[in-house]
């Protein structure tokens, strides 16, 4: 079972994102989504959840089309965070939460104990435990954002897909975040982040998909595409490329 | 106040509002008659005036309120606009067009409820193709043809009242203010009413995902298109059985779901039954004043509606934050 774009062409109204993009992604493994602004990201991972249609080309999963499968059915297998969300949610943190069991029916008068827990279980793993019964709308913007990634752990589908999964966290709960997520790797699910820093991806992602501004890509393992020579194409800056410690670092040096 | 108070104090109006409107009316009964009337004992007058008189009529003003309430729920999270109320829709301006025109003609009765119901369903119709034609996701061009229509409804209307005789006018008044005198059977609309709050409650959890987005939705597992979809026909439903049993009543509709809010009822698994019980008792209320008041006269139950509910927002809005 693989998540798949297949000969996937996205198009806006005057543009072509990506054109014939293939890459498969399987369980276990940890993608990173890099480019520069508007080379189709977040179109990319909203196509791979079934989101957009292609112009041409499909996503599969399991070889089978994702516009073929019912929402609920795919909810339980893809889910993804986006980039923006309206911010008119009314409930509570634990409401916004345990919106992510709606595909498994757990939403009625009685609360489900197993959704329940899963909740808690993940709001504390966002370290947003003390804030469950907080109105949503209160939340400052990072830890709307914790909220955001702690509801997609309750969806708990194999495929994680996340738009710029980092946004608005500090640093220590940005490291919390992206160790957690690649964490779910080791248990069998692909996660799949939109991500702008190509030091975090190359530390903890093993796969790497490149979108460039020309609607052309490169998808392969991290270690050959996460190097200077790539990365400078993509961003069309000049990097220095640092390696300590095994930890690769691209710190810019000029446009 | 906490919220499961106020949850209490909304169910308990809903026997409290119908026992006053089945004790209450033009004619004072006193409790030595009203007592056993109410139990299905008593003299046959008094049994006939409160079963046969208000009953229908009381559970006509519930049933009214408690379906413009719920349509005013749904439609607000389906246009995604605090301010929708079953009005926007065009509907009861088309049961008005109906109505005033069967009153024109000089009907009553059934045949002033088979007109205003031909003028709803009309209506009704015509904003459901035009949703269905746009697609779901555009929910701006779908209030603007219900704003449309709703003029074009309303001009009509003004034109009739214009151009009607002195002696239908006050009828015409009468059923564009709302006007219970008239109402035939509740039963329908109580029928209707069952079955819009089972829809309301069986799409809850999903109209609430609503709020996240039309992405977020259905990456949790919403199917969108046909959410919305039950959500707009169950409105639509409601506003018909509504008006072609009460006329045009008002306020209901766009207070009654707001006033909830205010005091924190947002899911919609609880939103709905709370507005379905508070619309209800409020119209419920408002028409047992209307009839008692000042009688014979009968005060038109819209304006009383607006009189003693839109205080109560006031005062929420001033209390809540």
């Amino acid at each position: 079972m693989s998540l798949a774009a297949k000969a996937l062409t996205l198009r806006v109204p005057g543009r072509t994102l990506v054109d014939a993009l293939d890459f498969e992604v399987k369980p276990g493994e940890r993608w990173a989504v890099l480019g520069p602004n508007g080379a189709g990201k977040s179109s990319v991972l909203a196509a791979l959840a079934g989101l957009r249609d292609p112009a041409s080309g499909a996503v599969t999963l399991a070889g089978r089309p994702v516009a073929q499968y019912g929402r609920r059915e795919l909810a339980s297998r893809v889910g993804i965070l986006l980039q923006d969300e309206p911010e008119s949610f009314w409930g509570s943190t634990l409401d916004y939460v345990r919106l992510g069991a709606l595909a498994r029916g757990g939403a009625g008068f009685a609360p489900d104990p197993a959704v329940e827990r899963d909740a808690d279980e993940a709001l504390a793993a966002v370290d947003l435990g003390a804030h469950a019964a907080q109105p949503y709308r209160t939340l400052s913007g990072g830890e709307r954002q914790r909220a955001r990634i702690a509801q997609l752990l309750v969806q708990a589908p194999h495929y994680l897909l996340l738009d710029e999964p980092l946004t608005h966290l500090d640093l220590r709960h940005q490291l919390a975040a992206i160790e957690g997520l690649a964490a779910l790797a080791g248990r069998g699910r692909a996660v799949v982040m939109a991500l702008h820093e190509p030091w975090l991806a190359a530390r903890y992602c093993d796969h790497a998909l490149l979108l460039y501004d020309s609607a052309r890509f490169s998808a392969g393992p991290a270690e050959s595409l996460l190097r200077r020579e790539p990365l400078e194409r993509l961003y069309g800056c000049t990097l220095e490329a640092f390696a300590e410690a095994g930890r690769r670092l691209f710190p810019p040096v000029s446009t | 106040m906490t919220r499961s108070a106020a949850a209490l104090a909304v169910l308990l109006a809903v026997p409290l509002a119908l026992a006053a409107a089945l004790a209450l009316g033009s004619v004072d009964l006193g409790w030595s008659r009203l007592g056993p009337a109410l139990l299905g004992g008593g003299d046959e007058v008094a049994r006939e005036i409160v079963w046969g008189l208000r009953a229908p009529r009381a559970f006509a003003a519930f049933a009214s309120g408690a379906l413009l309430a719920v349509a005013g729920v749904l439609l607000q999270i389906l246009l995604r606009n605090p301010l929708a109320d079953p009005g926007v829709l065009g509907i009861s301006g088309g049961a008005a067009v109906g109505a005033l025109a069967a009153i024109l003609a000089g009907a009553t009765g059934a045949t002033v409820h088979a007109a205003a119901f031909a003028g709803a369903a009309f209506a009704a119709g015509l904003v459901i193709l035009a949703a269905a034609r746009l697609g779901s996701v555009d929910v701006t061009r779908v209030l603007l043809t219900g704003v449309a229509l709703a003029a074009i409804f309303g001009a009509v209307v003004s034109l009739m009242l214009a151009l009607a005789p002195a002696m239908q006018l006050q009828g015409m008044l009468f059923w564009l203010l709302g006007d219970l005198s008239a109402a035939g059977s509740p039963l329908p609309a109580l029928v209707v009413l069952a079955i819009v709050i089972a829809v309301a409650i069986a799409i809850g959890p999903k109209l609430d995902a609503l709020a996240l987005g039309t992405d977020k939705a259905r990456s949790l597992g919403v199917h969108v298109g046909a959410v919305r979809g039950a959500a707009f026909v169950a409105a639509a439903g409601a506003t018909v059985a509504a008006v072609m049993l009460a006329g045009a009543i008002g306020f209901v509709g766009l207070v009654v779901p707001q006033a909830l809010r205010l005091v924190g009822f947002h899911a919609h698994l609880r939103l709905v039954p709370l507005a379905a019980a508070a619309g209800g008792s409020l119209v419920a209320v408002a028409d047992t004043i209307g009839r008692a008041a000042f009688p014979p006269l009968e005060l038109p139950v819209g304006a009383i509606l607006a009189l003693v509910g839109a205080p109560v927002l006031l005062v929420l809005l001033a209390k809540t934050r």
